[in-house]
């Protein structure tokens, strides 16, 4: 009795279907990853009306690239990219700001909730202040900040998607805090 | 750690005040309808691979339509003004540049204000032969007033914008650019110090009490 040995081409196709079957779907990524992505962007400095331009741009990017991606942290590998989109944003804020002056995000936020006029003027407020205190802090700190005080991430998530040790995140957290208080100081003085 | 913004009830001042405005922002929610949204815009729309490329080759086309344009539209005046003997500033032939004007509409003069007559008497000194040929070439019976228009303002020739204007007025005493062709004669005399300016002006007020140009023509007489 004669035994087959599998031949090259066979195990070839094997390793194939075994990579297609633990390539990641988009649909799965995009189910999972979606509504972090939308809590990223704020906290990188792109205004809430851009939110959806971004977050669109960030998905097709992934789609396009998501073949080559061969690690497993796909969460982190979905922040770079939404980085890289919102710097680009920021750069390319100055011109739409010249050609629409209107804040379209100030517009949204005015129709927003059910709140009295009152109300909605002092939040508003309240989050102008901030954005122009979250403003003047350094990049990395303000995204700490962010994601953890606004956002609600833990300092090992952010950590995983900064890719940075948790002690750096805690180390920028401290000092973003210690700069918010120094910026509300400032405020209250010059009130 | 705990949150900044969960910290109510903060003695110190700056750090409530802190805390209050973390408070103010909320999470970012990603309603369904968003969702459904993008999912079907990055469904339809692939990521553009040779963007980089296309961006200065868009820039650089925008760029030179710019200033194909501009050279086209400046540069052919100047260079009919400067260099008359160039062979690309010859004045148009007649048949194509009637075919060009009959699709443009006549040109109005906007309202400016006529320079003051100077006395002159009715016999005034022998005047330079006006160029008219050049603007009649293809001038027919409303374009007349076009091309005594762009006499008087662009190529400032008076003389031969009263020609024209002249010769508009008597083909078509009461044509449809009478109004403007009065204005323009009484503009194009009043530059040349021609005292028949008062005149026409009193004659414009006649016809057109409420004209747009009964302003200029009022000042004109009192002086």
């Amino acid at each position: 009795m004669q035994l087959r040995m599998p031949s090259a081409d066979l195990a070839s196709e094997a390793s194939a279907t075994v990579a297609a079957a633990t390539r990641l779907s988009f649909v799965a990524v995009y189910t999972r990853w979606f509504d972090h992505a939308c809590r990223w962007l704020p906290a990188m400095g792109v205004p809430d009306a851009d939110i959806e331009d971004v977050v669109q741009e960030l998905f097709i990017v992934a789609r396009g690239k998501l073949d080559k991606f061969a690690g497993d942290n796909v969460g982190g590998w979905l922040y770079a990219i939404a980085l890289r989109l919102a710097a680009n944003h920021r750069r390319k804020a100055w011109l739409r700001r010249f050609f629409f002056r209107a804040d379209d995000a100030a517009i949204l936020r005015a129709h927003d909730g059910a709140a009295s006029p009152l109300e909605r003027l002092e939040a508003n407020e309240k989050r102008a202040l901030l954005d122009a205190m979250l403003a003047r802090m350094s990049e990395k700190r303000r995204r700490a900040l962010a994601l953890y005080e606004i956002q609600g991430y833990s300092g090992e998530e952010i950590a995983a998607l900064e890719g940075v040790p948790l002690k750096t995140v805690w180390t920028r957290l401290h000092h973003a805090r210690r700069d918010l208080v120094a910026l509300a100081a400032e405020h209250r003085r010059s009130l | 750690m705990d949150r900044l913004r969960d910290q109510i009830g903060q003695t110190d001042p700056d750090v409530a005040l802190a805390a209050d405005l973390l408070r103010s922002r909320a999470r970012a929610e990603a309603s369904p309808a968003m969702r459904a949204r993008v999912r079907a815009a990055v469904t339809m729309r692939r990521a553009h691979g040779a963007s980089w490329l296309l961006k200065p080759a868009t820039a650089l086309a925008v760029f030179v339509a710019i200033v194909s344009g501009a050279s086209a539209h400046y540069g052919s005046a100047w260079v009919r003004r400067v260099m008359p003997s160039w062979p690309f500033s010859a004045p148009a032939t007649p048949e194509k540049s009637r075919a060009a004007r009959s699709n443009v509409a006549p040109i109005v003069p906007v309202a400016a204000p006529i320079a003051p007559v100077v006395a002159a008497p009715e016999t005034t000194a022998p005047i330079a032969p006006p160029r008219v040929a050049k603007h009649r070439a293809s001038a027919g019976d409303a374009a007349l007033v076009g091309a005594a228009f762009r006499a008087l303002r662009r190529d400032e020739d008076p003389a031969a914008a009263v020609q024209l204007l002249a010769e508009y007025r008597a083909q078509q005493p009461a044509g449809p650019l009478a109004e403007p062709a009065l204005a323009l004669l009484i503009e194009a005399e009043s530059q040349l110090g021609d005292a028949r300016a008062v005149t026409h002006a009193a004659e414009y007020l006649a016809r057109f009490p409420s004209g747009a140009f009964a302003n200029s023509a009022r000042e004109l007489q009192a002086r």
